[in-house]
């Protein structure tokens, strides 16, 4: 069957809010509240194949072991690994509404061996590429830091 | 195996953008009544009923309830099992599994979506973990913009290769009466589409489709009385990757594979291979559809499936081995680029693939004969879900 | 059937009112940690442990596309295989059980995990619903299990009493369960007092808000007995839907669940459940709903589940008790329920049910429900030998 000329179809829109509560644990909240209370991210290294769990997790998903209290400090600083400029209209997560995209999106390896996706402050494609370092820029004290990732404002050039 | 099964029916609808003239249910039904006319099987036949979907996506709870009239579940047994982009095949596999189980002889397995009723964008994005990265989702579209980038830089392959391929894909959707977006595509038309993120235009992303996909599969001694053309069901494995999270100071790059170390690509097609003997693809295998939601994506799992040698998947798209007259053609369908309903998209793979070794594919129809055929499915953070399907045991 | 399946160790978290302290993949860990180390199982490929794992949870209630996603770490999907069963948990024993009887796999961990806490019920059942003819109404499992408590009351002469002692008994009966969320010393007279929620259904009728997770290691019968000295076998199982539009069926008959049953005691040699069944552990959401399932599994007539709650058959001293852990009104979450059903069949199999422990078990019986006023229903037969 095909969409027949001319019918017209009753469509029924219904909008859903659905209010959420979600748990962080202790590792991953560890990780969170570092971010929040001392602007720094922390992994948990895996006793078994001692890599790095970041954000950290009770248990290392390749070794199936649970990890003890290795934490690793992975440094505010990295280098970026990959960029993209977002050319397309995307949709917030929080609100379901359109949004742009304004800032480089980018793949950062932190100095402590972990990678994590953030923002990049510096728009000009001209002075974006692999292999720039950078710095993870914090909200100002007293803005009201959430306990994840949008506490940090984005990524700073620190190096050209 | 228990006991030996094979798919004695496929059904699909004709996939549009929208379809405002039915509902989920009457969507399904079409799909139902297509299989089992193929099936030349009347529900009464019907065993069990298995069914999935992409939960979230049409803001639909335990769709299986209301489906239960649409799909015939009425009265029997069955169950709604859903692992995301996988689920058309994970619900071929239950298919697979009921009947080996030696409980059920004839099984009917559905999957749909109906994505002009949600929003799918938001669906994409809620599968990023709400406390870490889901602020920043976009969705599949940057992640396989980011494996696109990661394959250029690292294998020499241009822009035009994936061109080459979405142009392929575009030929085999315009001989299949069932496709989405039949486009008469040229790699200019390809190469001047919208930019998303570079280097994902609008034209290597998959549509948002409306659509449905239903099996019906049976036990050997039932298949026999069922149909001449069974097609048997050699083998089938799921594996996931849950890396994503894990890292080695020192490891490569590693945004082309989403997480470290071993893929679920890499992995699910070497234990099917090994189990079934199959050493060379290339020759071992007839045809394949795979879930390729991004031609960025084909490029580089041509590699991960060991269908070619590492960083030559770009090279395969220069020569058209893929094509539907090449040495080892992928996705004579048109592929998920051309069509894809998400939940039903998986099942579509094995549907299109069980009508190749048939013979029954129509217009998109190999002129080699096709005694072997391989297909997958991608979803959540890297998961695999691949099946052999034979002409004979 | 050419291979025997048996559940060779299982273990739950105690239920709560709201596990807040962890992420879902820990609460889930906290049951798989268990059964990992009782089997000494590990997640290899050599044939030798685990085989693939089978989960059951919803994206509506985790608010998470592929709900599955977050727990895969701990489940040992890496690299392995792992599906999602999204109905109550022993539809997910059910598939792991055809898993291994179709040769696939040998040894398949079963792990069910809910946080109801984390949102609000009622607006995700009410998505459960016809989007055109039903949402709008308002209808969730609560309003629509109201109208089938009303019908069932009214064709059969059940009364709120009856309904009553379900919840009196259940709740005692989890007093000796430790993992139970809810154990309560209550009268008849307390859960008539109780505040109304939807007529006729009472608060004390209805299950609390719950979380908690349950895990489980399924095996075929050559490992089975290898695995564990006490392997509780499925000897049955059956699985139904009826029709989804309430007005399709007569709400106080419950014919998916006579058919899922009717599989069941057929693939278990079951001729009279009321006489081989030892001990049954029925999913009651509500508490007219135990009555209900108790006639739909052939324990007694149509009609006659409130003569028997009357009896005290199916009281812990009875001839056949009925949810001896305290059942889900005593507090598990929906995705869990079931497969603590079977859990605590299990355990009364193998005599590790502690203080609530029925002598001379050999056979028992699980069952679960999902969808409005017990769409589809699940039955599971296991049994000593």
């Amino acid at each position: 069957m095909t969409e027949k000329a001319g019918e017209e179809f009753l469509v029924m829109p219904i909008p859903l809010e659905l209010p959420f509560q979600w748990a962080a644990g202790s590792y991953h909240g560890r990780t969170l509240r570092e971010i929040k209370d001392n602007n720094r991210f922390v992994g948990i290294r895996c006793p078994q194949c001692k890599s790095i769990l970041f954000p950290a997790a009770m248990v290392c998903p390749l070794c199936h072991v649970k990890v003890g209290e290795d934490w690793v400090e992975l440094g505010e600083k990295g280098t970026v690994e990959d960029f993209a400029i977002v050319e397309m209209s995307v949709l917030d997560p929080s609100t379901g509404k359109e949004r742009v995209e304004s800032q480089p999106q980018a793949v950062i390896r932190l100095d402590g061996g972990a990678v994590m996706e953030h923002r990049l402050e510096e728009k000009d494609p001209q002075k974006l590429r692999v292999g720039m370092r950078v710095e993870a820029v914090f909200k100002p004290e007293g803005e009201g830091g959430k306990g994840d990732l949008t506490d940090i404002l984005y990524f700073r050039t620190i190096e050209k | 195996m228990a006991e030996r099964v094979a798919i004695v029916g496929v059904g699909q609808t004709y996939h549009r953008s929208r379809r405002p003239d039915v509902n989920q249910v009457e969507l399904m039904n079409e799909a139902v009544r297509a299989a089992l006319d193929d099936a030349q099987l009347t529900l009464k036949d019907i065993d069990a009923v298995v069914m999935g979907n992409m939960e979230l996506f049409e803001g639909n709870y335990l769709v299986d309830m209301w489906a239960s009239d649409g799909i015939g579940s009425y009265l029997k047994p069955g169950m709604k099992i859903t692992t995301g982009g996988t689920t058309g095949a994970t619900i071929s596999c239950a298919a697979f599994t009921y009947a080996a189980s030696g409980l059920f002889n004839t099984v009917l397995a559905v999957a749909f979506e109906k994505q002009d009723e949600g929003d799918t964008r938001a669906g994409l994005i809620s599968v990023r973990d709400p406390l870490w990265d889901r602020f920043m989702a976009i969705g599949a579209v940057a992640t396989f913009a980011r494996m696109g980038r990661s394959y250029m830089r690292a294998s020499g392959c241009q822009e035009e290769h994936a061109a080459l391929l979405r142009v392929k894909a575009d030929r085999g959707a315009c001989r299949n009466p069932y496709a989405h977006l039949k486009l008469n595509l040229t790699i200019e038309d390809v190469m001047n589409s919208r930019m998303l993120i570079w280097p994902m235009r609008l034209l290597y992303m998959c549509p948002t489709t409306v659509g449905a996909a239903a099996l019906v599969v049976a036990s050997e001694r039932k298949a026999k009385k069922i149909t001449k053309k069974p097609v048997w069901v050699q083998d089938w494995v799921t594996v996931h990757q849950q890396s994503a999270r894990v890292h080695r100071p020192g490891e490569e790059a590693r945004v082309r594979t989403i997480g470290v170390g071993e893929t679920s690509h890499e992995r699910a097609a070497q234990l099917i291979y090994k189990r079934n003997g199959i050493t060379k693809p290339i020759r071992d295998i007839d045809v394949a559809e795979i879930y390729e939601p991004s031609t960025w994506g084909e490029l580089i799992w041509y590699e991960l499936y060991g269908f070619c040698e590492p960083g030559e998947g770009w090279r395969w798209a220069e020569k058209g081995v893929t094509d539907m007259e090449g040495e080892f053609p992928v996705n004579p369908s048109g592929g998920v680029v051309a069509t894809n309903p998400i939940g039903a998209t998986a099942m579509i793979r094995i549907v299109e693939a069980a009508l190749q070794v048939r013979g029954d594919a129509g217009e998109h129809q190999m002129t080699r004969p096709v005694r072997r055929a391989f297909t997958t499915a991608w979803g959540g953070q890297n998961w695999t879900v691949a099946t052999l399907l034979s002409k004979s045991i | 059937m050419a291979e025997r399946v048996a559940v060779v160790s299982v273990a739950q978290t105690k239920y709560h009112q709201n596990r807040g302290d962890v992420r879902e993949a820990e609460l889930a860990y906290e049951a798989i940690e268990q059964v990992l180390q009782e089997t000494g199982l590990k997640f290899v490929e050599d044939g030798t442990g685990i085989d693939a794992t089978v989960s059951c949870s919803h994206d509506h209630w985790d608010g998470q596309t592929i709900s599955d996603i977050k727990i895969g770490d701990v489940a040992g999907a890496h690299l392995r295989p792992e599906e999602k069963v999204a109905e109550d948990g022993t539809h997910a024993v059910y598939y792991a059980m055809l898993q291994i009887l179709s040769g696939h796999h040998d040894v398949v961990l079963v792990v069910s995990h809910m946080k109801e806490s984390q949102t609000v019920r009622s607006m995700i059942e009410n998505a459960a619903f016809d989007p055109v003819y039903q949402r709008l109404i308002g209808l969730d499992f609560l309003t629509a299990a109201a109208l089938q408590a009303r019908r069932y009351m009214y064709k059969y002469g059940i009364t709120e009493e009856q309904c009553a002692k379900v919840v009196v008994k259940n709740r005692k009966n989890a007093q000796n369960n430790p993992y139970a969320q809810a154990p309560m010393g209550l009268t008849v007279e307390d859960v008539l007092r109780s505040p109304m929620l939807s007529s006729p259904i009472r608060q004390l009728d209805a299950k609390p808000v719950s979380d908690g997770a349950c895990a489980m290691i399924l095996a075929k019968e050559e490992k089975a007995k290898r695995l564990s000295d006490k392997p509780a076998w499925i000897k049955g199982a059956g699985s139904c839907y009826d029709a989804f539009y309430l007005g399709d069926r007569d709400l106080a008959d419950c014919q998916s669940l006579m058919l899922a049953a009717k599989q069941a005691y057929d693939m278990a040699g079951i001729g009279d459940p009321r006489k081989e069944i030892d001990l049954a552990e029925v999913s009651e959401y509500y508490s007219y709903q135990e009555l209900l399932w108790m006639e739909g599994l052939g324990f007694c007539d149509r009609g006659e589940g409130g003569k028997l709650i009357d009896s005290g058959v199916t009281q812990m001293g009875g001839r056949l008790p009925l949810n001896p852990s305290g059942g889900l009104l005593s507090g598990r979450p929906f995705a869990v329920g079931g497969m603590a059903a079977v859990a605590e069949a299990v355990l009364q199999l193998r005599g590790e049910a502690g203080a609530r422990q029925l002598p001379d078990v050999s056979t028992a019986l699980a069952h679960g429900v999902t969808g409005p006023c017990g769409q589809l229903q699940c039955v599971l037969v296991l049994g000593k030998d």
